[in-house]
């Protein structure tokens, strides 16, 4: 290895070759330096943007899954009344196992 | 609104440039080599150092009217260049220093990686200081123009990175 001194003098010689690969900005329009700068601004921008429009996109597909769906909705307050009718209550109806009266009841419900 | 910007833009686009306007625009057509190179060696990234300049290039395109004296336009432009170099955000620098791989140019590769490596370590002061001095060959007197500093901060300064520098050097080859 060199001594550290002449490593860094290497290195800034060797930046006195480098150019920017995109090109050198053009001083001859100050219009044409701001698109420059907005531009590197929205591709820097972008990234983030779009996983950030991703992570709600899964998120709203999630959030829907779990909610009722329009005809579900519609139905609730119906299926209430019919289990308060039938002397059932909701959770009874929701568990595992109904009761045989209620299932009974709950499929005349349709006649 | 919008019908009067690009009215305004158009304006600007075809107006007749005045005369510190087209000596700027040369000026700046020079400067901007130059300016990239300087920028990237206190930056250590080629993506930092093009911000730089970009930067450095619309503040002269703004400030170019305040300047009383046309030759001392160079060292004006070349502290705006500094600043903007040294604004830069320290975390990405590090980053690409420490990421460089590909982007070393030329020469023994793996040595410019270490020295890529150990200025990542550095702070940014540090990084600007040695750039100017050594990359740039400065004297103490230019470098305190350039940093507005006291030439004895920046003798001790330039001591201290230097020692840093050495000392972050002989750790990574341990």
């Amino acid at each position: 290895m060199k001594d550290p001194m002449d490593a860094l003098q290497g290195f800034y010689e060797s930046c006195n070759e480098a150019l920017p690969k995109g090109g050198l900005p053009d001083p001859r329009s100050l219009l044409g330096l701001r698109l420059r700068a907005v531009r590197r601004v929205a591709i820097q921008g972008l990234g983030p943007l779009a996983i950030g429009a991703g992570f709600a996109l899964i998120l709203l597909t999630l959030g829907s899954r779990f909610e009722p769906s329009r005809s579900e909705r519609m139905l609730e307050p119906i299926l209430k009344k019919r289990l308060k009718d039938a002397g059932v209550s909701l959770q009874e109806f929701q568990g595992s196992s109904p009761s045989p009266k209620s299932s009974l009841e709950v499929s005349s419900w349709g006649a | 609104m919008v019908r009067f910007r690009l009215l305004k833009v158009g304006a600007h686009l075809g107006a007749e440039k005045s005369a510190p306007e087209r000596e700027l625009e040369a000026l700046a057509t020079e400067w901007r080599v130059w300016g990239y190179r300087l920028a990237l060696k206190i930056t250590g990234c080629p993506e930092a150092a093009e911000d730089a300049l970009q930067e450095a290039l619309l503040r002269a395109l703004a400030g170019y009217g305040r300047l009383r004296s046309s030759a001392a336009s160079a060292s004006w432009f070349r502290q705006i260049v500094v600043r903007c170099a040294l604004a830069q955000v320290p975390d990405r620098t590090r980053t690409a220093l420490a990421n460089a791989s590909e982007k070393a140019a030329g020469g023994d590769l793996e040595q410019d990686l270490a020295v890529r490596r150990t200025l990542a370590k550095l702070r940014p002061e540090q990084r600007g200081i040695l750039a100017l001095a050594i990359g740039e060959g400065m004297t103490y007197e230019e470098i305190a123009c350039c940093l507005d500093i006291p030439e004895g901060t920046v003798a001790s300064r330039l001591h201290a990175a230097k020692q840093a520098f050495r000392a972050i050097w002989e750790e990574g080859a341990k």
